[in-house]
This record gives C-alpha cells, structure tokens and sequence, in this order.
C-alpha cells in the first residue's frame, strides 16, 4: 500500500468521512456545535451521517476501480460534501458568536482540504494527464 | 495511465497549509493557543503562543522548501520533512488526549463522540503524514536499487 504512491489525500478524506458519519450518527440525540458545519441541513443528523458515509464508501470503491472515468463518477460524491463542509466552514466565520481566530482554528483546515481533494482527483483520475497530452499534441500541431 | 507524482505529497502540502495557518494565528491571536490541537503543544514546549506560531510557520516553511527545492531522491528530504512530522505527532497526542478525557483543553466537557468528532483530522492527517513520508523514503530506496 505505501510503495505505491498512493493519493494519500484521498484516503484522508476517506477516513474522516467514515469518522465523522459514525459520529452523527451516534450525535443524533444531542444537536452540538460540531454539526453546525454542515448547516445546510440544520439539525439533520441522521440524514448527513448517512450522507457521509455513502459518500466515503463510494470513494472508496472508486480507489480501487481501474476504469478513470469511473474513479472520477465514484470520487464526486466526496468531493462534493467536502465543497459542502468548506462553504460550511466559510458562512461558520461570519455567523459563529466565537471569535473568528478559534472558528479559523476549529474549521479552516476543510477548505485546504477540498482543495487538495479537487487536484488529487484531477491527477488521480487521470484529467491532468490528459490535459497534458493534449496540449502536447497541440503545441505539435502548431509547430507543424 | 500513469499518475503525476506529487499527488502523494498533496497530504504533505495539506500539513504545510495548516501549520502556516495556524501558525499566523498564533501570533496574531493569544487566544488560539487555547485550542485544543494547539494547547497541549504549547504547554509541553513550555513557549507562549507567539513562539508557538513561530516554530509552526518554521517547519511548515521548512517542508515546503524540502518539497520544492531539494532533489527527489535526497536524504535531506525526509530529514527537513521530519520537524513538521514531530509537531504532527505532538498535535495528534493532544487530540487524542482530549477524546480520552472527553475533555477540550479549555475544560469544555463533551462526549467523547463529539470531541473525537472534532479532533480526529489532526489524527488521521498525522498517520497518513507519516505513510506519505514512508512512501518518499521507498521511493528513494527503489530508486536506489535499481541504480545498483
């Protein structure tokens, strides 16, 4: 697993997902701050639990299919609660009563985290390759 | 297809951003010394928050030279890598020690769901910060190899 230049983003997300459903879940009965990121769905607990997890277990099958295309149809989901969780984080700063520097601290790691998500996906599934080759192939038309 | 090479450094890149960040903060805030993932850190280095956020911004900007400026296949690397993997392990300890006691550092009691709810991206950044590490050094041992 470590010799294989493994997109360790990916897997970050994966785990943290799996964690942080797992814990809505078992949060449910008690509505506390930590689920305030997720304020689209307010008080939700239950649903965005679900919701996490389906999204890491798909991301999950989508490490380990061959196909990029597919990978990409697979990892989007996560993507997609990660642009979530980092506008969650965003709208948090200016509506939180805490001061800004602890609402920083608490949640502005999830928004180096969908980014890096967004590249890692890009390279994973292979799209950065493929821009690059063609804009290889393109330079060569030109110079042609 | 083959697969560009920095996106296993995507994770090592992920822990430079958040050391400068928090590092900034430190200085620019006392009160985020209080935080738990910075907290236990700050007290076990004995250090005020301004030397906190110092030492942060230092080995974040450490890791992103060693990224960026040293050869691909140098021990330098891994060794200029290695502080930032120190305050990794020290943050991921302190969080840890907060889920156990179900206990924020600034003595907030929650569950211990909650507060591992909370904590545990530090944690699980530490562990893979690590594999990101062992799979740079591979590299270098593969790379080693095939030269002999």
């Amino acid at each position: 697993l470590i010799s294989t230049h493994q997109p360790w983003i990916l897997w970050y997300a994966i785990a943290m997902h799996l964690c942080w459903g797992t814990s809505m879940l078992m949060l449910e009965p008690h509505p506390l701050y930590f689920g305030t990121r997720w304020f689209l769905l307010n008080g939700g607990y239950q649903i965005w639990g679900i919701i996490l997890l389906v999204g890491a277990f798909l991301a999950l099958i989508g490490m380990f299919v061959p196909s990029p295309i597919h990978k990409l149809y697979f990892l989007i989901p996560q993507q997609g609660v990660l642009i979530i969780g980092m506008i969650g984080a965003i709208v948090m700063w200016y509506q939180d009563l805490a001061p800004q520097t602890i609402v920083v601290l608490g949640l502005g790691y999830l928004i180096p985290i969908a980014l890096c998500h967004t590249l890692a996906i890009l390279d994973h599934c292979g799209i950065i390759h493929s821009l690059k080759i063609s804009f290889i192939a393109h330079k060569l038309h030109s110079a042609k | 297809m083959k697969s560009i090479q920095w996106n296993r450094y995507l994770i090592i890149w992920y822990a430079i951003i958040l050391h400068w960040i928090q590092g900034t903060l430190l200085v620019l805030d006392d009160s985020a010394g209080l935080v738990t993932s910075t907290s236990h850190v700050r007290e076990w280095l004995n250090t005020s928050s301004d030397g906190l956020g110092l030492l942060y911004i230092t080995v974040g900007s450490f890791a992103a030279l060693s990224l960026l400026l040293l050869p691909r296949f140098s021990v330098f690397r891994i060794i200029v890598l290695l502080p930032q993997q120190f305050f990794l392990i020290l943050a991921a300890i302190g969080a840890s020690i907060a889920i156990l006691n179900s206990q924020f550092a600034d003595g907030v009691i929650r569950s211990q769901y909650f507060i591992g709810a909370d904590q545990i991206p530090i944690v699980i950044a530490t562990i893979l910060h690590t594999f990101a590490l062992l799979d740079v050094r591979l590299e270098m041992f593969w790379a080693m190899l095939r030269r002999k």
